[in-house]
Protein backbone atom coordinates (compact mmCIF):
# COMPACT_ATOMS: atom_id res chain seq x y z
CA UNK A 1 0.00 0.00 0.00
CA UNK A 2 1.04 3.22 -0.71
CA UNK A 3 1.84 5.65 2.12
CA UNK A 4 -1.73 8.09 2.43
CA UNK A 5 0.21 10.22 4.99
CA UNK A 6 2.26 11.85 2.26
CA UNK A 7 2.15 15.06 2.36
CA UNK A 8 2.61 16.65 -0.69
CA UNK A 9 -0.31 15.94 -2.02
CA UNK A 10 -0.25 17.37 -6.29
CA UNK A 11 -4.07 17.79 -6.18
CA UNK A 12 -5.77 18.79 -2.43
CA UNK A 13 -9.79 19.69 -3.13
CA UNK A 14 -11.62 21.87 0.02
CA UNK A 15 -15.06 22.09 0.57
CA UNK A 16 -15.80 22.17 -3.20
CA UNK A 17 -19.83 22.94 -4.23
CA UNK A 18 -20.75 22.65 -7.37
CA UNK A 19 -24.04 24.34 -8.66
CA UNK A 20 -26.05 23.77 -11.99
CA UNK A 21 -28.46 26.78 -11.71
CA UNK A 22 -30.43 25.35 -8.25
CA UNK A 23 -29.09 22.73 -8.53
CA UNK A 24 -26.33 21.42 -6.67
CA UNK A 25 -24.02 18.55 -8.06
CA UNK A 26 -21.11 18.57 -5.50
CA UNK A 27 -21.44 18.73 -1.66
CA UNK A 28 -18.84 20.09 0.27
CA UNK A 29 -15.60 18.03 -1.40
CA UNK A 30 -12.67 17.00 0.56
CA UNK A 31 -10.36 15.15 -1.03
CA UNK A 32 -6.67 14.76 -2.28
CA UNK A 33 -4.41 13.22 -5.01
CA UNK A 34 -0.89 12.08 -4.57
CA UNK A 35 1.13 12.40 -7.14
CA UNK A 36 2.03 9.66 -9.28
CA UNK A 37 -0.63 7.52 -8.20
CA UNK A 38 -3.57 6.88 -9.88
CA UNK A 39 -6.99 7.49 -7.85
CA UNK A 40 -9.74 6.29 -9.17
CA UNK A 41 -13.30 7.90 -9.20
CA UNK A 42 -16.22 5.72 -9.22
CA UNK A 43 -20.07 5.59 -8.47
CA UNK A 44 -23.37 5.46 -10.11
CA UNK A 45 -24.26 7.51 -13.20
CA UNK A 46 -25.11 11.12 -11.71
CA UNK A 47 -23.11 10.82 -8.77
CA UNK A 48 -20.82 14.09 -9.66
CA UNK A 49 -17.78 11.87 -10.48
CA UNK A 50 -17.34 13.63 -14.30
CA UNK A 51 -18.31 16.72 -12.88
CA UNK A 52 -16.17 16.91 -10.10
CA UNK A 53 -12.88 15.41 -12.74
CA UNK A 54 -14.46 18.35 -15.04
CA UNK A 55 -13.43 20.68 -11.87
CA UNK A 56 -9.57 19.57 -11.85
CA UNK A 57 -8.81 21.58 -15.31
CA UNK A 58 -11.79 24.40 -14.83
CA UNK A 59 -13.51 22.45 -17.81
CA UNK A 60 -16.63 23.47 -16.25
CA UNK A 61 -15.86 26.92 -16.63
CA UNK A 62 -17.31 26.26 -20.02
CA UNK A 63 -20.92 25.46 -18.79
CA UNK A 64 -23.66 27.94 -18.05
CA UNK A 65 -25.21 28.68 -14.99
CA UNK A 66 -22.63 26.91 -13.25
CA UNK A 67 -21.22 28.06 -9.79
CA UNK A 68 -18.52 26.49 -7.84
CA UNK A 69 -17.09 27.60 -4.42
CA UNK A 70 -14.33 25.85 -2.36
CA UNK A 71 -10.71 25.36 -3.34
CA UNK A 72 -8.96 22.90 -6.16
CA UNK A 73 -5.21 23.47 -5.00
CA UNK A 74 -2.84 22.30 -7.37
CA UNK A 75 0.74 22.03 -6.17
CA UNK A 76 -0.70 24.04 -3.24
CA UNK A 77 -2.14 26.90 -5.47
CA UNK A 78 -5.74 27.67 -5.75
CA UNK A 79 -6.41 27.12 -9.54
CA UNK A 80 -9.86 28.76 -8.85
CA UNK A 81 -7.99 32.01 -7.68
CA UNK A 82 -8.65 34.99 -10.39
CA UNK A 83 -4.78 34.93 -11.55
CA UNK A 84 -4.98 31.40 -12.83
CA UNK A 85 -3.63 31.31 -16.50
CA UNK A 86 -6.51 28.94 -17.92
CA UNK A 87 -5.04 27.88 -21.20
CA UNK A 88 -1.56 27.01 -18.86
CA UNK A 89 -3.50 25.39 -16.31
CA UNK A 90 -5.45 22.73 -19.08
CA UNK A 91 -1.34 22.39 -20.07
CA UNK A 92 -0.52 21.07 -16.85
CA UNK A 93 -3.62 19.53 -16.19
CA UNK A 94 -4.92 17.62 -19.32
CA UNK A 95 -7.87 15.51 -20.39
CA UNK A 96 -8.46 12.12 -21.98
CA UNK A 97 -12.25 12.02 -23.03
CA UNK A 98 -14.24 8.65 -23.20
CA UNK A 99 -14.30 8.87 -26.87
CA UNK A 100 -11.00 8.74 -28.44
CA UNK A 101 -11.04 12.42 -30.50
CA UNK A 102 -7.85 13.05 -32.74
CA UNK A 103 -8.12 16.05 -35.05
CA UNK A 104 -8.45 15.19 -38.50
CA UNK A 105 -5.09 15.85 -39.09
CA UNK A 106 -2.16 13.70 -39.95
CA UNK A 107 -0.59 11.38 -36.98
CA UNK A 108 2.32 13.72 -36.87
CA UNK A 109 0.17 17.01 -36.77
CA UNK A 110 -1.91 15.76 -34.08
CA UNK A 111 0.99 15.37 -31.55
CA UNK A 112 2.27 18.69 -32.06
CA UNK A 113 -0.70 20.50 -32.32
CA UNK A 114 -0.10 21.49 -28.45
CA UNK A 115 3.34 22.74 -29.48
CA UNK A 116 2.30 24.71 -32.50
CA UNK A 117 -0.48 26.53 -30.28
CA UNK A 118 1.97 27.01 -27.51
CA UNK A 119 4.00 28.33 -30.29
CA UNK A 120 6.63 26.22 -29.83
CA UNK A 121 8.21 26.46 -33.07
CA UNK A 122 10.92 24.16 -34.47
CA UNK A 123 11.24 20.87 -36.69
CA UNK A 124 13.64 19.40 -34.77
CA UNK A 125 12.28 19.80 -31.80
CA UNK A 126 8.96 19.22 -33.05
CA UNK A 127 10.47 15.66 -34.32
CA UNK A 128 11.68 14.51 -31.10
CA UNK A 129 8.76 15.84 -28.72
CA UNK A 130 6.82 13.70 -31.41
CA UNK A 131 8.81 10.22 -30.90
CA UNK A 132 9.52 11.04 -27.38
CA UNK A 133 5.30 11.27 -27.03
CA UNK A 134 4.57 7.96 -29.05
CA UNK A 135 7.19 5.97 -27.82
CA UNK A 136 5.61 6.84 -24.37
CA UNK A 137 1.57 6.07 -25.90
CA UNK A 138 3.30 3.12 -26.40
CA UNK A 139 2.61 4.30 -30.10
CA UNK A 140 6.28 4.29 -32.07
CA UNK A 141 6.74 1.33 -33.35
CA UNK A 142 3.31 0.85 -34.60
CA UNK A 143 3.09 4.34 -36.60
CA UNK A 144 6.67 5.37 -37.41
CA UNK A 145 6.55 4.58 -40.72
CA UNK A 146 3.07 6.11 -41.29
CA UNK A 147 3.12 9.25 -38.91
CA UNK A 148 1.58 10.90 -42.40
CA UNK A 149 -0.99 9.65 -42.45
CA UNK A 150 -4.61 10.29 -41.72
CA UNK A 151 -5.31 9.82 -37.48
CA UNK A 152 -8.67 9.07 -38.16
CA UNK A 153 -7.92 5.96 -39.92
CA UNK A 154 -6.36 4.05 -37.29
CA UNK A 155 -8.50 1.51 -34.95
CA UNK A 156 -10.22 3.14 -31.66
CA UNK A 157 -7.43 1.69 -29.38
CA UNK A 158 -4.58 3.55 -31.19
CA UNK A 159 -6.68 6.66 -31.59
CA UNK A 160 -7.25 6.73 -27.94
CA UNK A 161 -3.29 6.44 -27.21
CA UNK A 162 -2.53 9.25 -30.08
CA UNK A 163 -4.64 11.43 -27.63
CA UNK A 164 -2.85 10.84 -24.82
CA UNK A 165 0.71 11.35 -26.72
CA UNK A 166 -1.13 14.35 -27.79
CA UNK A 167 -1.34 15.26 -24.31
CA UNK A 168 2.12 14.17 -23.47
CA UNK A 169 3.56 16.48 -25.91
CA UNK A 170 2.50 19.31 -23.94
CA UNK A 171 4.37 17.73 -20.60
CA UNK A 172 1.12 17.80 -18.50
CA UNK A 173 1.86 16.97 -14.93
CA UNK A 174 -2.04 15.71 -13.95
CA UNK A 175 -3.44 13.60 -16.47
CA UNK A 176 -7.27 13.29 -16.40
CA UNK A 177 -9.45 10.05 -17.84
CA UNK A 178 -13.21 10.46 -18.48
CA UNK A 179 -14.22 6.88 -19.20
CA UNK A 180 -11.11 6.68 -21.20
CA UNK A 181 -11.86 2.61 -21.94
CA UNK A 182 -15.50 2.69 -22.66
CA UNK A 183 -15.75 2.25 -26.37
CA UNK A 184 -12.96 0.17 -26.57
CA UNK A 185 -12.61 -3.75 -27.15
CA UNK A 186 -11.32 -5.80 -23.54
CA UNK A 187 -8.00 -6.17 -25.86
CA UNK A 188 -7.74 -2.65 -26.54
CA UNK A 189 -8.95 -1.69 -22.75
CA UNK A 190 -5.83 -4.07 -21.29
CA UNK A 191 -3.53 -1.72 -23.33
CA UNK A 192 -4.70 1.62 -22.17
CA UNK A 193 -4.83 -0.30 -18.77
CA UNK A 194 -0.99 -0.76 -19.44
CA UNK A 195 -0.31 2.75 -20.46
CA UNK A 196 -1.65 3.86 -17.65
CA UNK A 197 0.45 1.67 -15.43
CA UNK A 198 2.86 2.66 -17.04
CA UNK A 199 2.42 6.39 -16.82
CA UNK A 200 2.07 7.19 -13.71
CA UNK A 201 5.56 6.58 -13.11
CA UNK A 202 5.80 10.50 -14.43
CA UNK A 203 2.76 11.49 -14.18
CA UNK A 204 -0.66 12.11 -11.82
CA UNK A 205 -3.69 10.00 -13.16
CA UNK A 206 -7.39 10.60 -12.49
CA UNK A 207 -9.74 8.61 -13.60
CA UNK A 208 -13.40 8.07 -14.15
CA UNK A 209 -14.69 5.02 -14.38
CA UNK A 210 -18.22 2.57 -14.25
CA UNK A 211 -16.21 -0.62 -14.48
CA UNK A 212 -15.70 -1.78 -11.14
CA UNK A 213 -13.01 -4.02 -12.19
CA UNK A 214 -11.28 -1.44 -13.88
CA UNK A 215 -10.82 0.74 -11.12
CA UNK A 216 -9.87 -2.27 -8.78
CA UNK A 217 -7.34 -3.33 -11.13
CA UNK A 218 -5.48 0.28 -12.34
CA UNK A 219 -5.75 2.58 -9.46
CA UNK A 220 -4.01 3.18 -5.90
CA UNK A 221 -6.85 4.94 -4.54
CA UNK A 222 -10.61 5.04 -4.72
CA UNK A 223 -13.07 7.80 -4.39
CA UNK A 224 -16.76 6.58 -3.75
CA UNK A 225 -19.61 9.35 -4.75
CA UNK A 226 -23.11 9.09 -4.57
CA UNK A 227 -25.52 11.95 -5.30
CA UNK A 228 -22.76 14.43 -5.29
CA UNK A 229 -21.54 13.26 -1.96
CA UNK A 230 -18.11 11.77 -1.50
CA UNK A 231 -19.04 8.43 0.59
CA UNK A 232 -15.69 6.71 1.20
CA UNK A 233 -12.05 7.49 0.06
CA UNK A 234 -9.15 4.84 0.85
CA UNK A 235 -7.02 2.67 -0.63
CA UNK A 236 -8.26 0.83 -3.50
CA UNK A 237 -7.50 -2.47 -1.60
CA UNK A 238 -9.11 -1.72 1.18
CA UNK A 239 -12.17 -0.07 -0.72
CA UNK A 240 -12.86 -3.54 -2.62
CA UNK A 241 -11.70 -5.83 0.17
CA UNK A 242 -13.13 -4.27 3.16
CA UNK A 243 -15.13 -0.81 2.86
CA UNK A 244 -15.94 1.06 6.02
CA UNK A 245 -19.36 2.18 4.50
CA UNK A 246 -22.19 0.02 3.96
CA UNK A 247 -23.39 2.12 1.19
CA UNK A 248 -19.55 1.55 -0.39
CA UNK A 249 -19.98 -2.32 -0.12
CA UNK A 250 -23.67 -1.71 -1.65
CA UNK A 251 -22.44 -0.22 -4.68
CA UNK A 252 -19.36 -2.12 -5.45
CA UNK A 253 -20.44 -5.01 -5.24
CA UNK A 254 -23.72 -4.43 -7.15
CA UNK A 255 -26.27 -4.07 -5.26
CA UNK A 256 -27.44 -0.80 -6.56
CA UNK A 257 -26.41 1.53 -9.26
CA UNK B 1 -27.68 -10.53 -12.51
CA UNK B 2 -27.85 -9.91 -8.53
CA UNK B 3 -30.66 -12.52 -8.34
CA UNK B 4 -28.10 -14.76 -10.38
CA UNK B 5 -25.43 -14.36 -8.08
CA UNK B 6 -27.38 -14.47 -4.63
CA UNK B 7 -29.15 -17.49 -5.93
CA UNK B 8 -25.28 -19.21 -6.45
CA UNK B 9 -24.26 -17.84 -3.00
CA UNK B 10 -27.09 -19.14 -1.22
CA UNK B 11 -26.62 -22.23 -3.03
CA UNK B 12 -23.06 -22.22 -1.59
CA UNK B 13 -23.93 -21.70 1.98
CA UNK B 14 -26.61 -24.88 1.51
CA UNK B 15 -23.53 -27.05 0.26
CA UNK B 16 -21.76 -25.69 3.21
CA UNK B 17 -24.53 -26.26 6.02
CA UNK B 18 -25.00 -29.79 4.69
CA UNK B 19 -21.25 -30.84 4.67
CA UNK B 20 -20.81 -29.61 7.92
CA UNK B 21 -24.42 -31.44 9.05
CA UNK B 22 -22.63 -34.45 7.97
CA UNK B 23 -19.04 -34.01 9.88
CA UNK B 24 -20.92 -33.45 12.80
CA UNK B 25 -22.90 -36.71 12.69
CA UNK B 26 -20.05 -38.42 11.99
CA UNK B 27 -17.45 -36.72 15.00
CA UNK B 28 -20.63 -37.25 17.30
CA UNK B 29 -20.54 -40.84 16.36
CA UNK B 30 -17.07 -41.94 16.90
CA UNK B 31 -16.92 -40.01 20.04
CA UNK B 32 -19.58 -42.38 21.25
CA UNK B 33 -17.71 -45.58 20.44
CA UNK B 34 -14.90 -44.05 21.57
CA UNK B 35 -17.19 -43.37 25.15
CA UNK B 36 -18.54 -47.08 24.96
CA UNK B 37 -16.54 -49.36 23.46
CA UNK B 38 -19.20 -50.22 21.04
CA UNK B 39 -17.66 -49.79 17.46
CA UNK B 40 -20.45 -51.29 15.68
CA UNK B 41 -21.13 -47.30 15.80
CA UNK B 42 -17.85 -47.00 13.51
CA UNK B 43 -19.51 -49.31 11.20
CA UNK B 44 -19.69 -46.96 7.55
CA UNK B 45 -18.15 -44.30 8.61
CA UNK B 46 -15.76 -44.32 5.82
CA UNK B 47 -18.80 -44.41 3.30
CA UNK B 48 -19.99 -41.43 4.57
CA UNK B 49 -16.73 -39.52 4.51
CA UNK B 50 -17.23 -40.35 0.84
CA UNK B 51 -19.84 -38.29 0.70
CA UNK B 52 -18.14 -35.35 2.67
CA UNK B 53 -15.35 -35.99 -0.24
CA UNK B 54 -18.41 -34.98 -2.58
CA UNK B 55 -19.26 -32.00 -0.91
CA UNK B 56 -15.65 -30.88 -0.89
CA UNK B 57 -15.22 -30.86 -4.41
CA UNK B 58 -18.66 -29.71 -4.94
CA UNK B 59 -18.11 -26.77 -3.27
CA UNK B 60 -14.61 -25.90 -4.51
CA UNK B 61 -16.70 -25.79 -7.71
CA UNK B 62 -19.46 -23.54 -6.67
CA UNK B 63 -16.60 -21.17 -5.36
CA UNK B 64 -14.49 -21.42 -8.59
CA UNK B 65 -17.57 -20.59 -10.60
CA UNK B 66 -18.42 -17.79 -8.18
CA UNK B 67 -15.20 -15.91 -8.27
CA UNK B 68 -14.53 -16.69 -12.25
CA UNK B 69 -18.45 -15.62 -13.34
CA UNK B 70 -19.25 -12.84 -10.90
CA UNK B 71 -15.62 -11.85 -9.50
CA UNK B 72 -17.32 -10.59 -6.59
CA UNK B 73 -15.76 -7.96 -4.09
CA UNK B 74 -15.62 -6.77 -0.29
CA UNK B 75 -18.20 -9.10 1.78
CA UNK B 76 -18.74 -11.49 -1.07
CA UNK B 77 -15.60 -11.96 -2.10
CA UNK B 78 -14.72 -12.26 1.75
CA UNK B 79 -17.91 -15.34 2.32
CA UNK B 80 -16.18 -17.07 -1.16
CA UNK B 81 -12.89 -16.95 0.39
CA UNK B 82 -14.14 -18.08 4.00
CA UNK B 83 -16.01 -20.62 2.13
CA UNK B 84 -13.02 -22.58 0.34
CA UNK B 85 -11.22 -22.62 3.56
CA UNK B 86 -13.83 -23.76 6.13
CA UNK B 87 -14.46 -26.42 3.06
CA UNK B 88 -11.02 -27.53 3.32
CA UNK B 89 -10.97 -27.73 7.65
CA UNK B 90 -14.68 -29.23 7.22
CA UNK B 91 -12.94 -32.19 4.66
CA UNK B 92 -10.03 -32.45 7.50
CA UNK B 93 -12.44 -33.33 10.03
CA UNK B 94 -14.09 -35.81 8.24
CA UNK B 95 -10.89 -37.42 7.89
CA UNK B 96 -10.10 -37.19 11.18
CA UNK B 97 -13.31 -39.12 12.29
CA UNK B 98 -11.90 -41.59 9.88
CA UNK B 99 -9.03 -41.91 11.56
CA UNK B 100 -10.59 -41.56 15.21
CA UNK B 101 -12.43 -44.45 14.53
CA UNK B 102 -9.65 -46.84 13.20
CA UNK B 103 -8.07 -46.40 16.43
CA UNK B 104 -11.43 -47.02 18.34
CA UNK B 105 -11.36 -50.27 17.07
CA UNK B 106 -7.40 -50.74 18.11
CA UNK B 107 -8.65 -49.35 21.51
CA UNK B 108 -11.70 -51.12 22.63
CA UNK B 109 -9.77 -53.30 25.37
CA UNK B 110 -7.77 -50.43 26.75
CA UNK B 111 -11.50 -47.89 28.45
CA UNK B 112 -10.06 -47.97 31.71
CA UNK B 113 -6.44 -46.34 30.26
CA UNK B 114 -9.03 -44.10 28.81
CA UNK B 115 -11.13 -42.82 31.21
CA UNK B 116 -7.95 -42.35 33.51
CA UNK B 117 -6.19 -40.58 30.95
CA UNK B 118 -8.86 -37.75 30.38
CA UNK B 119 -8.93 -38.37 26.83
CA UNK B 120 -13.07 -38.32 26.69
CA UNK B 121 -12.87 -35.24 28.95
CA UNK B 122 -10.46 -34.27 26.33
CA UNK B 123 -12.70 -35.75 23.08
CA UNK B 124 -16.21 -33.86 24.60
CA UNK B 125 -14.43 -30.57 24.27
CA UNK B 126 -12.98 -30.69 20.94
CA UNK B 127 -16.44 -32.02 19.88
CA UNK B 128 -18.06 -29.51 21.26
CA UNK B 129 -15.53 -26.80 19.93
CA UNK B 130 -16.64 -28.13 16.75
CA UNK B 131 -19.88 -28.00 17.39
CA UNK B 132 -20.17 -24.82 18.22
CA UNK B 133 -17.75 -24.02 15.59
CA UNK B 134 -20.69 -25.52 13.03
CA UNK B 135 -23.37 -23.45 14.91
CA UNK B 136 -21.31 -19.81 14.67
CA UNK B 137 -21.05 -20.67 10.61
CA UNK B 138 -24.48 -21.69 10.34
CA UNK B 139 -26.09 -18.70 12.59
CA UNK B 140 -22.96 -15.90 11.47
CA UNK B 141 -22.75 -15.75 15.22
CA UNK B 142 -19.36 -14.33 16.21
CA UNK B 143 -20.31 -14.74 19.91
CA UNK B 144 -20.55 -18.71 19.60
CA UNK B 145 -17.12 -17.98 17.21
CA UNK B 146 -15.61 -16.59 20.12
CA UNK B 147 -16.20 -19.05 22.54
CA UNK B 148 -14.94 -22.09 20.50
CA UNK B 149 -11.36 -19.61 19.96
CA UNK B 150 -11.38 -18.98 23.37
CA UNK B 151 -11.51 -23.30 24.66
CA UNK B 152 -8.21 -24.26 22.14
CA UNK B 153 -6.03 -23.67 24.62
CA UNK B 154 -7.99 -25.95 26.61
CA UNK B 155 -7.76 -28.81 24.13
CA UNK B 156 -4.08 -28.12 24.25
CA UNK B 157 -3.30 -28.39 27.54
CA UNK B 158 -5.52 -31.34 27.53
CA UNK B 159 -3.05 -32.75 24.98
CA UNK B 160 0.25 -31.99 26.63
CA UNK B 161 -1.14 -33.37 30.00
CA UNK B 162 -2.45 -36.76 28.17
CA UNK B 163 0.71 -37.29 26.26
CA UNK B 164 2.69 -36.70 29.51
CA UNK B 165 0.44 -39.07 31.54
CA UNK B 166 0.61 -42.17 28.34
CA UNK B 167 4.61 -41.74 28.34
CA UNK B 168 4.67 -41.85 32.33
CA UNK B 169 2.60 -45.48 31.93
CA UNK B 170 4.68 -46.86 28.98
CA UNK B 171 7.37 -46.06 31.19
CA UNK B 172 6.60 -48.29 34.23
CA UNK B 173 5.12 -50.38 31.82
CA UNK B 174 6.48 -51.85 28.62
CA UNK B 175 3.54 -54.01 28.26
CA UNK B 176 1.46 -50.57 28.18
CA UNK B 177 3.68 -49.33 24.83
CA UNK B 178 1.58 -50.32 22.47
CA UNK B 179 -2.29 -49.70 23.97
CA UNK B 180 -0.35 -46.06 24.66
CA UNK B 181 0.77 -45.68 20.94
CA UNK B 182 -2.53 -45.81 20.01
CA UNK B 183 -3.83 -43.29 22.50
CA UNK B 184 -1.12 -41.04 21.59
CA UNK B 185 -2.16 -41.09 17.97
CA UNK B 186 -5.89 -40.47 19.16
CA UNK B 187 -5.05 -37.39 21.41
CA UNK B 188 -3.23 -36.38 18.54
CA UNK B 189 -6.36 -36.26 16.08
CA UNK B 190 -7.96 -35.11 18.95
CA UNK B 191 -6.33 -32.32 18.94
CA UNK B 192 -6.45 -31.55 15.69
CA UNK B 193 -10.32 -31.39 15.35
CA UNK B 194 -9.77 -29.06 17.67
CA UNK B 195 -7.71 -26.66 15.44
CA UNK B 196 -9.76 -27.09 12.23
CA UNK B 197 -12.48 -25.89 14.64
CA UNK B 198 -10.87 -22.71 15.76
CA UNK B 199 -9.80 -22.29 11.97
CA UNK B 200 -13.93 -22.44 11.17
CA UNK B 201 -14.17 -19.95 13.79
CA UNK B 202 -11.56 -17.90 12.57
CA UNK B 203 -12.77 -17.99 8.97
CA UNK B 204 -16.41 -16.46 10.07
CA UNK B 205 -14.31 -13.77 11.96
CA UNK B 206 -12.30 -13.03 8.45
CA UNK B 207 -15.73 -13.18 6.42
CA UNK B 208 -18.07 -11.43 9.43
CA UNK B 209 -15.60 -8.73 10.62
CA UNK B 210 -12.58 -8.23 7.25
CA UNK B 211 -10.26 -9.33 9.96
CA UNK B 212 -7.72 -12.20 9.97
CA UNK B 213 -7.07 -13.17 13.60
CA UNK B 214 -5.07 -16.19 12.28
CA UNK B 215 -2.36 -17.31 15.13
CA UNK B 216 -3.75 -14.91 17.62
CA UNK B 217 -6.53 -16.04 20.06
CA UNK B 218 -8.63 -12.62 21.05
CA UNK B 219 -10.79 -11.15 18.44
CA UNK B 220 -9.74 -7.86 19.78
CA UNK B 221 -6.82 -8.32 21.11
CA UNK B 222 -5.48 -5.38 23.51
CA UNK B 223 -3.09 -2.84 21.88
CA UNK B 224 0.40 -2.32 23.52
Amino acid sequence: MEDMNKTNDKIEIKNLDLFYGQFQALQSISMTMKPKLITALIGPSGCGKSTLLRCLNRMNDLIRGVRITGQVMLDGKDIYSSDTEITELRKRVGMVFQRPNPFPLSIYDNVVYGLRVAGIKGKNQHDEIAEKSLRSAWLWDQLKDKLHHPALQLPLDQQQRLCIARLLAVKPEVILMDEPCSTLDPISTSKIEDLMHELKKDYTIVIVTHNMQQASRVSDYTAFYYIGNLIEFADTKKIFTAPDKKQTEDYISGRFG
Amino acid sequence: MQEHFNEEIENLKTSLIKMATLVDDQVERVFTALETGDITLCKGIKAKDLEIDIYDNLIQTQCENILALFQPVAIDLRFVLSALMTNNQLERCGDIAVNIAQRVKKTTDMQSLIKESQILDMGQQAKEMLKNAIDALILNDLDIAQKVLESDEIVDNFNKQIFLFLVERMKTDIALIEPCSHLIVLIRNIERLADHATNIAENLVFYLEAKNIKHQIKLNPPTE
